[in-house]
């Protein structure tokens, strides 16, 4: 078992192989060597924890992604945006959370989790105009009427039809 | 508190390269930050069609390459660029501006690693642009050039692959030299209606490659099916092969080529003949290749009227010697037998995809022997229809009843249209269509798709 | 832990004191929150890029990711770091450095892997990103902490002669001078060197450059060095089979030491390198050395040159063909010899004594091919090729080509007769093992085949072959070597002589049946005529009256059974038994027919002339005078007066059994001249037939080829003379079997 303290002192007690999952925790057990100390993690808060580590626990034993996937691995991960059916339920969350999530997988460097995370923001975006995106995530348009023209004109080419 | 807007930029770049199409200029609409985090993304590929010339001659719209020379640091992110289209005056002469835009930009973009240009008169006047790109990978060209223009390609000498169409003879003259300086690097080989190209300089080519693990030869009157099977015999590693089958040839009295690791394999059969049931050639040239015993995993045949049907002896043969490995079949510009698709769809054990022209005024005979197949996912109409004047296309209700007859068949691919089916648990098949291009691989439609 | 909006002063200060903690005292150990919050404000800081307001070209520009401060500040460190380093190294030499550098580096990489591990993140985005953009002088922060030993510490201590290079170098002549050295210790720092190496568009790949430049040439050319010298003193004061002993030794240890300490990509250069030294350099001393070994059954020197030369292209062909020359010279001495002793005539030579002395050569130098040059083709090949040419040629032969095979077949007769003096049936066969080790080598193999078929048709009409079972053997041999239709004779031999003894004895029964005055025991034997060497007697026989009825009813007999079969008597090869009833005592005696012909006239007369034998028995007069002057020798018959011959009344003789059948001595003489005719008619045929055979195959050919494919068929059975070839083809231009092309003086083409 691994002890895992989060940003709001809340501890975590965490199989091994679960927490694991993180190739950042992982690391350092093999460099450090286990022990009773507990690990902080300043950047995690205990609510975004719960729902990491129920990620992990659901998906433990299965193969981490090598450290040097190379490219062409890259490549087709690219090109689906398909979502597994548990994953696409335990990522539906609130807007704030779905963000905190994917950046504690980005921290904590569990790919997969980070995977699930950007292709569900990216199937919200697909197929909505500029303002349609600003209003889903409630952004403010920072551009001048000009520069929003310039970069209409200079991206046009990429436009399918 | 987190949001969308201050996302950190590796991870804006992350859920952006989920996105593609017309997503990209939207996002790149949206903020400052999102705008920066799209960049990679949005120029990684260029494509430049008939699409992009539009309005170009009045100012309305920017090339891209008048795009990249206005800001030359996002040369550093594109990484593919394909030209399938150019600007002209008076219909043909090259727009020079254009022409010089292209040619900086190329200049600029020093991590290219794919070039297609199927444009055969702009290519001499950018193709200095082209030197010293040292990530430069892959490139298909039409490659119509003189002796001093065809030296520049001899620049090009860490590819892995490379497609030439339409080669003059300087450029088939240049070839050995050129198949030596990428021996160590080049796995995929394609010649595409290239008539100056003759068996001896294809064997002197080829003994340089003997790691190519895809080798497509079509369209070169010289080089037979005999010569290329010949010639196969020293790459034991192919995977895929394409080939162009006449009936002229000499018979194969060579040892078959040791193929073993053919996955796929392609025959363009110029069968200069009457409508025949069964071309005895396809079935000598199978037999030929059998020997080796491949796993087949796809097979494309494209005869060259679609008046000749593909003869039931010949399918029969086909799912004989590979029915327990074909994922997918393709017959283009040809005939097929309901017999012949019940054959396939019966005995092609784990048959995925199938190309196929789909007979509209038969489509209930023609479901039912989709239907014998359990594994069938995707059906592709190869038929464009264009000679049809009265066409009536494929609807929702066909779609719904194909997919509820056909056990696992989710997807029905027509000429820009794509049908995607999912039965819900009530039993109820909900259909969605998507109009799209279909991938497009242009003329070179003998190429292994995955 | 500074907060995750400090500025990169702040950031930095926090990091380096982190890093220098990891990189020099590591042993102290670290804490999880010590580890956690390093790595922390690494990410924090390279997550810090975001894009707030300023002019959308800025934005364009793509974003700059944030990294790039930490990336120049861990070179920083690393560069500060490491010439601390370089300091202690200056006044280090020898053991003394190499110890201290071993240690550095690997304190420093296990501290550079801590490292790169707590800025995975800048590795992932930053540096991933500056590669992807193609500046190949970013690096991930392992391989920057070697590019940094490479630059800052590696190169500047090699730039001072070399001082890391030599004091391995140093090492590794101490331990070839025979010192202990620390193994472990070159061993670490030659894979500091393989490390070091980069490949600049892949940081995983291995580059042996570094190795190959600052470690692997240097050391194969001090060792080129060390064995040229080493080799010339050593050769000074010792002999070739040391040097053979030293040079595999040394061989081995070199390749022991690419094993424990070196990259094995190096064996190669290093091998082919001291193979070249040792043994190349070397060879022709050692090709001179070589006879002196045979001589002398050097067996183990013989074998270590052997596995030497073996290493080198080309090294032994000198030592194949010395070989070779060896063997023929050995084999031509021992028959000289064998001939010396046995005084000038070559007729009398014993069969015997010359199969053995031929079969001592080569066992004796097949044993030194497979002991010492591990049975290797070549040098078989050598041995075949010198055997092939004293077995033909040599003393006992002169100028003949038959009379190696005809030795080697009567030989062969010797073993396979009843009276031969081997005792078991198992050392008869391994002498006719031997046998076939020679016949292996006879050139005219149809030579031997035709003293072996008249040898053999002997031993089965008289009786006197040792078992059915050594026969069979011995053809199966001679089948095994030359195929079927050579012994197809040699078997049908055997069918005519059991089908006779069956015939023999239903005869016997028959004539049992019907007669009742068989007093004469009577067997026959029938023999094809085309499968026997055997002539019938070239003149007249008047058979004798007593013997006349038997004679009939077989004569009947036969027809009966095979109508149309014509029998002919070979009264020369017969033999009889004659009971004596007018002497006192009862003998048996033991005849030729011609000699019973005589004898049963004196059953009515006591005294007979030699004209009145000849009239009463046809035989020829010198025959027959050569017939009588046995039986008179025997003193059966007394031989008084001139061409008057009596019936001796007082023969006595010790044994019961008396047996006059000896043989005549123009019989013997003529049997090989004989044999040698029968040879050369056989070939005349056998080149017609190969000739026709080819031109049926290839219709035309023109005459120089035509001889090239004929003897090359033929040398099988015997070497053509190519004279008997082109003889053979005017025969059959003549027979019209071929025709020359019109046209053409050298072009012949089959008439079908």
């Amino acid at each position: 078992m691994v002890n895992l303290t989060t940003s709001d002192d809340v501890e975590f007690k965490v199989d091994r192989e679960v927490v694991e999952r993180s190739v950042l925790i992982k690391n350092m057990l093999e460099d450090v060597g286990e022990s009773e100390q507990a690990i902080p993690l300043p950047n995690v808060s205990s609510s975004v924890m719960k729902k990491v580590l129920e990620y992990c626990e659901h998906h433990r034993g299965e193969p981490l992604p090598s450290a040097d996937a190379d490219q062409s691995q890259d490549e087709t991960r690219k090109r689906t945006t398909d979502i597994s059916e548990w994953d696409q339920k335990f990522i539906t969350v609130d807007q704030e959370m779905l963000f905190e999530i994917i950046l504690a997988a980005n921290y904590l460097d569990i790919k997969s989790l980070l995977d699930v995370g950007c292709k569900t923001v990216a199937n919200m975006i697909k197929g909505k105009t500029p303002e349609e995106i600003r209003k889903l995530f409630n952004i403010v348009n920072d551009f001048t009427p000009e520069e929003e023209a310039q970069i209409k004109k200079e991206n046009e080419w990429a436009e399918d039809r | 508190m987190v949001s969308a807007d201050n996302l950190n930029l590796d991870v804006l770049e992350l859920i952006f390269c989920f996105l593609s199409g017309n997503d990209l200029p939207s996002v790149a609409l949206v903020s400052r930050s999102f705008l920066a985090g799209v960049i990679p993304r949005l120029y990684d590929s260029i494509s430049y069609r008939i699409r992009q010339m539009k309005g170009y001659d009045s100012e309305e719209t920017k090339s891209p390459f008048a795009v990249l020379i206005a800001h030359p640091q996002l040369a550093v992110h594109v990484r593919n660029i394909e030209i399938r289209a150019v600007v002209t005056v008076m219909k043909s002469h090259l727009n020079p501006n254009f022409v010089r835009e292209t040619r900086l930009a190329l200049g600029l973009c020093k991590n290219l690693r794919t070039f297609r240009c199927t444009i055969p008169n702009i290519l001499p006047m950018i193709l200095p642009s082209l030197q010293d790109k040292e990530r430069l990978e892959n490139v298909r060209i039409n490659a119509h050039l003189t002796m001093e223009q065809s030296k520049t390609l001899l620049k090009f000498a860490g590819l892995k692959s490379l497609a030439l169409e339409f080669a003059s003879w300087s450029v088939v003259d240049l070839l050995p030299t050129w198949a030596e300086t990428v021996s160590s690097t080049l796995t995929t080989l394609t010649l595409y209606m290239i008539n100056e190209l003759h068996e001896s300089i294809f064997q002197s080519t080829m003994a340089h490659l003997p790691n190519l693990i895809g080798l497509h030869v079509v369209g070169c009157p010289k080089l037979d099916h005999f010569v290329v099977l010949r010639q196969a015999s020293q790459t034991p590693l192919l995977e895929s092969l394409s080939l162009t089958i006449s009936e002229a040839s000499r018979p194969l009295t060579t040892p078959p080529p040791p193929l073993s690791h053919l996955r796929h394999l392609a025959f363009d059969a110029r069968i200069s003949m009457q409508p025949s049931p069964s071309p005895a050639v396809l079935s000598t040239v199978l037999d030929h290749l059998k020997l080796s015993s491949p796993a087949l995993h796809s097979f494309t045949l494209r005869l060259p009227d679609r008046k000749i049907i593909v003869g039931e002896t010949f399918t029969k043969q086909l799912t004989e010697n590979y029915g327990h490995s074909l994922r997918r079949v393709a017959f283009l510009d040809c005939g097929v037998s309901r017999d012949s698709i019940a054959e396939i769809c019966e005995n092609c054990i784990h048959l995925e995809v199938l190309h196929v022209a789909i007979p509209m005024k038969e489509l209930p005979p023609f479901t039912m022997s989709l239907s014998l197949s359990k594994t069938l996912h995707t059906i592709v109409d190869v038929d464009t229809h264009v000679e049809h004047v009265v066409h009536k296309a494929l609807g929702p209700e066909n779609v719904r009843s194909m997919i509820a007859q056909c056990h696992n068949l989710r997807k029905i691919v027509t000429n820009h249209r794509i049908w995607t089916g999912q039965p819900e648990e009530d039993g109820y098949i909900s259909v969605s269509l998507e109009r799209r291009h279909s991938q497009s691989f242009g003329a070179l439609w003998f190429l292994p798709r995955e | 832990m500074p907060p995750p909006s400090a500025d990169l002063q702040t950031t930095w200060a926090f990091l380096e004191e982190g890093v220098d903690h990891i990189m020099t005292k590591l042993q102290t150990g670290v804490s999880y929150s010590k580890y956690m919050s390093l790595y922390t404000v690494a990410y924090n800081y390279c997550t810090s890029s975001k894009m707030h307001g300023g002019p959308p070209s800025e934005a364009i520009a793509g974003a700059n990711l944030m990294g790039a401060d930490l990336y120049n500040n861990l070179i920083r460190y690393f560069v500060t770091h490491l010439k601390g380093l370089r300091g202690q190294t200056e006044s280090l030499q020898d053991e003394a450095l190499l110890r201290y550098y071993a240690a550095e580096w690997s304190r420093y990489t296990t501290g550079a892997n801590y490292i790169n591990r707590l800025f995975t993140y800048l590795n992932r985005h930053w540096v991933k990103r500056e590669r992807d953009e193609g500046r190949k002088a970013v690096y991930p922060v392992y391989t920057l902490a070697l590019v940094q030993w490479k630059n800052n510490l590696f190169i500047p201590i090699q730039q001072k002669q070399t001082k890391l290079a030599s004091a391995i170098l140093r090492l590794i002549e101490d331990q070839r001078n025979g010192s202990v050295i620390d193994q472990g210790l070159v061993k670490k720092v030659v894979d500091s060197f393989l490390s070091l190496g980069l490949d600049d568009t892949d940081t995983n790949k291995a580059c042996l450059d570094v190795y190959k430049e600052h470690f692997e040439l240097p050391f194969i050319d001090t060792t080129e060095k060390y064995y040229k010298q080493e080799a010339e003193t050593f050769l000074a004061s010792h002999s070739i089979s040391d040097y053979l002993k030293k040079a595999e030794e040394r061989l081995r240890e070199e390749e022991d030491r690419v094993e424990r300490y070196l990259n094995t990509q190096t064996r190669k250069p290093l091998i082919s390198k001291c193979e070249h030294v040792l043994i190349r350099e070397c060879s022709a001393l050692m090709w001179d050395s070589f006879q002196g070994l045979l001589d002398f059954d050097r067996d183990e020197d013989l074998q270590r040159m052997y596995s030497l030369l073996s290493r080198i292209p080309e090294g032994l062909e000198p030592m194949r063909k010395k070989f070779e020359e060896h063997v023929k010279k050995a084999g031509l001495a021992a028959i000289s010899k064998l001939v010396g002793e046995a005084g000038s005539s070559t007729d009398s030579l014993d069969p015997k004594a010359y199969v053995d002395a031929l079969l001592e050569v080569h066992q004796k130098n097949s044993e030194t091919v497979t002991r010492s040059f591990r049975g290797e083709a070549g040098f078989i090949a050598s041995l075949d090729k010198a055997c092939r040419e004293f077995v033909n040629r040599n003393a006992a032969t002169g100028q003949s080509n038959s009379k190696s095979p005809e030795l080697i077949a009567k030989h062969a007769d010797l073993l396979l007769r009843k009276n031969n003096k081997l005792a078991e049936e198992d050392d008869l066969e391994v002498a006719l093992n031997r046998v076939m080790i020679l016949f292996k080598y006879i050139e005219d193999k149809d030579v031997f085949q035709t003293f072996y078929t008249t040898k053999l048709s002997k031993r089965l009409i008289h009786g006197v072959s040792a078992s059915d079972e050594s026969e069979a053997s011995m053809i199966s041999k001679l089948k095994e070597a030359c195929g079927f239709e050579y012994t197809n004779k040699l078997q049908r031999m055997f069918t005519d002589m059991s089908l006779s003894k069956d015939l023999t004895d239903s005869f016997k029964t028959r004539m049992e049946q019907n007669h009742d005055d068989m007093d004469i025991s009577f067997s026959i034997m029938v023999l094809g005529t085309n499968f026997w060497p055997l002539n019938p007697p070239a003149h007249e026989f008047m058979i004798p009256a007593e013997i006349l009825p038997t004679y009939d009813r077989f004569q009947k007999y036969y027809q009966m059974k095979h109508s149309g079969r014509k029998l002919t008597w070979l009264w020369n090869y017969s033999k009889n038994e004659l009971r004596t009833n007018y002497l006192n005592q009862k003998y048996i005696l033991m005849t030729s027919s011609f000699q019973m012909a005589v004898l049963l006239l004196y059953n009515n007369n006591d005294t007979l002339s030699i004209s009145e034998l000849v009239q009463a028995t046809s035989i020829p007069k010198d025959l027959l005078s050569q017939v009588l002057a046995l039986l008179v020798k025997a003193k059966i018959l007394i031989n008084e007066e001139t061409d008057q011959y009596d019936l001796n009344p007082n023969f006595k003789s010790k044994k019961i059994r008396v047996n006059l059948n000896l043989p005549i001595k123009a019989e013997t003489k003529a049997e090989s001249t004989e044999v040698l005719k029968t040879v050369d008619e056989d070939r005349k045929y056998v080149i017609q037939a190969t000739i026709v055979r080819i031109m049926k195959a290839r219709k035309t050919m023109k005459n120089q080829p035509l001889i090239q494919e004929v003897t090359s068929q033929i040398s099988q059975r015997f070497a053509p003379k190519i004279p008997d070839i082109k003889k053979a083809i005017d025969t059959l231009l003549e027979k019209e079997y071929i025709e020359r092309v019109e046209g053409t003086r050298d072009t012949f083409s089959y008439v079908a």
